[in-house]
């Protein structure tokens, strides 16, 4: 096995801070994070939100919710992921400790991103293919999520280099192909004036929809740090993350919205085909869904290697052949439902922010204020021979809070989740330092991050 | 200047003529979606090709990849959609095979890059 100063050459520092010599700059990371977690599914999203909304209350939908919303929660994870240098899941060891980093990062992440969604997405390949080439064995729902799933775990099994590369391929292309194609739209179907006055065709309120463009990006947003670990400045990170959101995110959507609109169908792919893009729709299709679904496989082997301890490419292979098995078989017995799908989104619009909220409160409160560590690179630091605690219980209360919370309390569930185990997280650790009652338990020492 | 930097300046005027054969080509296509995407993909390479000649003038090798990657990227979305019947036109012939030379030089300006260790993917 190729070995690059004393590391696996493909474990892409799983466990351990990323080195400064193998950090990226701001371009790089703008592409990645707009490729990684934009591309095809902001593209899917907008194809349902223009099924249900105007262009006006589709505008105001993304730009309130999608962009500004997401764009903080992720400046602000991703400025943790830039200072720490730490995938999501390593860096939830402080605010959960190690064990409880380890559970939450495999329910959340290795189930539901690692398997669960890289199964919808290599089931939707499957889907989407089998429409453009119907009456095709090779490319019928199960056998296209079969070979795409494979492909998938191939760049996933290389990790950020791959992503990079995909990401500087994918992401202008993106860019071009949905610019023609609602130029197109607009020229076919009776200019801006049509897109502004187009009725949709079911009715989705302005609070679902917000929801929705939340609930779609939120996960990309709180697990940022996978991609920002590689960041140079955390100053970089943030800047990429937020222009990203407010540049990349609201053309993509609000440019399907527009198409959407005007062909009259939901899924955008199709309406790009009606306007005979031709091989322009496969580029998108099978490129966005392969770096989409890269990531959502890369973020699942990171946290399945801090739970169990193998090497990261290793951990890409075991976790990708689950999903794309898990693909297959949907796409064998439930043809083209999306159920699956919208299943996933309520899951994680509820769960995943509760653990966000907890870590930063942790990172930007109780490390600064309560413990005195002022200098952000030091907050969620980890140092070989030194001891850490096994279970943090102020950040395990915390999430319960915010998870509830997300379920139960009205209203936006992953804004809910986030700022009830933000505050919760805060108040319980002030009370518990001032009452001098220990909340951390168990103890171990980090001995860096190789894996072999 | 090295070798890269050399290569690279002639690749950008190379391409700099395409964009120039591609404007003049403009009023030979036979329909007005065809003509758009060209006066585009024009103004896209001729754009590049300054800006990638001032990198190689200048010697900023990160700078000339991540030209070259952002060429290749919107160059082969262009030659994609290429085979779409609204962007049928006399002048597709010509500009499919000025499109795909450009795609062709600048993966082979990074295979070269990438052979003479400059870090291709490190931006």
């Amino acid at each position: 096995m190729k070995e690059k100063r004393g590391r696996f050459f493909f474990d892409d520092y799983s466990l351990e801070e990323v080195p400064s010599v193998e950090r990226y700059g701001l371009y790089n990371l703008f592409l990645t994070l707009s490729a990684a977690f934009g591309a095809i599914a902001v593209l899917f999203a907008g194809g349902v939100l223009g099924g249900g909304l105007n262009f006006i209350d589709s505008t105001i939908a993304v730009l309130t919710g999608g962009t500004t919303v997401l764009a903080i929660i992720g400046a602000l994870s991703s400025a943790i992921g830039a200072y720490s240098g730490l995938s999501t899941y390593v860096g939830w060891r402080f605010p959960f400790g190690r064990a409880g980093g380890k559970i939450l990062g495999f329910a959340l992440i290795t189930l539901t991103t690692g398997i669960g969604w890289f199964a919808v997405e290599s089931w939707f390949f499957g889907v989407v293919m089998s429409e453009i080439y119907p009456n095709n064995p090779f490319f019928s729902v199960w056998a296209a999520a079969l070979w795409g799933g494979a492909l998938m775990i191939l760049s996933t099994y290389i990790g950020y280099r791959a992503l990079s590369f995909l990401s500087y391929f994918i992401l202008p292309q993106h860019v071009w192909l949905v610019a023609v194609g609602l130029l197109l739209a607009i020229s076919l179907h009776g200019g801006w004036g049509a897109v502004l006055t187009a009725v949709p065709k079911s009715h989705m309120t302005l609070t679902e929809a917000i929801t929705d463009t939340v609930g779609l990006y939120i996960a990309g947003s709180l697990i940022a740090p996978d991609i920002t670990r590689f960041a140079k400045r955390a100053k970089d990170a943030v800047i990429a993350w937020v222009l990203h959101m407010y540049v990349f995110y609201p053309f993509l959507i609000l440019g399907a919205v527009a198409i959407v609109l005007l062909t009259g169908g939901v899924i955008i792919t199709e309406d790009m085909l009606k306007l005979g893009m031709g091989v322009g729709v496969l580029l998108i299709i099978v490129l966005g869904q392969w770096i989409i679904n890269t990531v959502n496989l890369y973020s699942g082997s990171l946290s399945f290697t801090n739970a169990v301890p193998i090497r990261r490419d290793i951990s890409s292979i075991i976790v990708g052949i689950i999903g794309t098995l898990l693909a297959a078989y949907w796409g064998y017995t439930a043809g083209a439902s999306l159920a699956p799908f919208e299943s996933f989104i309520s899951l994680l619009g509820s769960l995943l922010p509760a653990a966000g909220g907890s870590v930063f409160a942790e990172f930007y409160i109780v490390r600064r204020y309560f413990d005195g560590i002022k200098d952000p690179y030091q907050r969620f630091k980890l140092e070989p021979g030194k001891e850490y605690s096994e279970v943090n219980l102020v950040g395990i209360l915390s999430f319960a809070a915010g998870a509830l919370a997300g379920f139960f309390v009205p209203g936006i569930a992953a804004i809910n989740a986030i700022l009830v185990a933000f505050f919760v997280h805060i108040i319980l650790a002030y009370v518990f330092k001032k009452a001098h009652v220990k909340y951390e338990f168990g103890k171990y020492v980090y001995r860096g991050g190789v894996v072999r | 200047m090295n070798f890269f930097y050399r290569l690279s300046l002639y690749f950008f005027a190379i391409q700099l003529v395409f964009s120039i054969i591609l404007l003049g080509a403009l009023p030979f296509n036979s329909n007005i979606y065809a003509m758009y995407h060209t006066l585009a993909i024009s103004l896209f390479m001729l754009l590049t090709a300054a800006m990638g000649i001032y990198f190689s003038w200048k010697g900023q090798g990160s700078r000339i990849i991540a030209d070259a990657w952002l060429v290749i990227s919107i160059v082969t979305a262009y030659i994609a959609i290429d085979v779409s019947p609204f962007f049928n036109s006399p002048m597709k012939p010509l500009e499919l095979a000025l499109t795909s030379i450009v795609t062709v030089i600048w993966i082979v300006d990074l295979y070269l890059a990438w052979r003479m260790k400059l870090p291709i993917l490190k931006l």
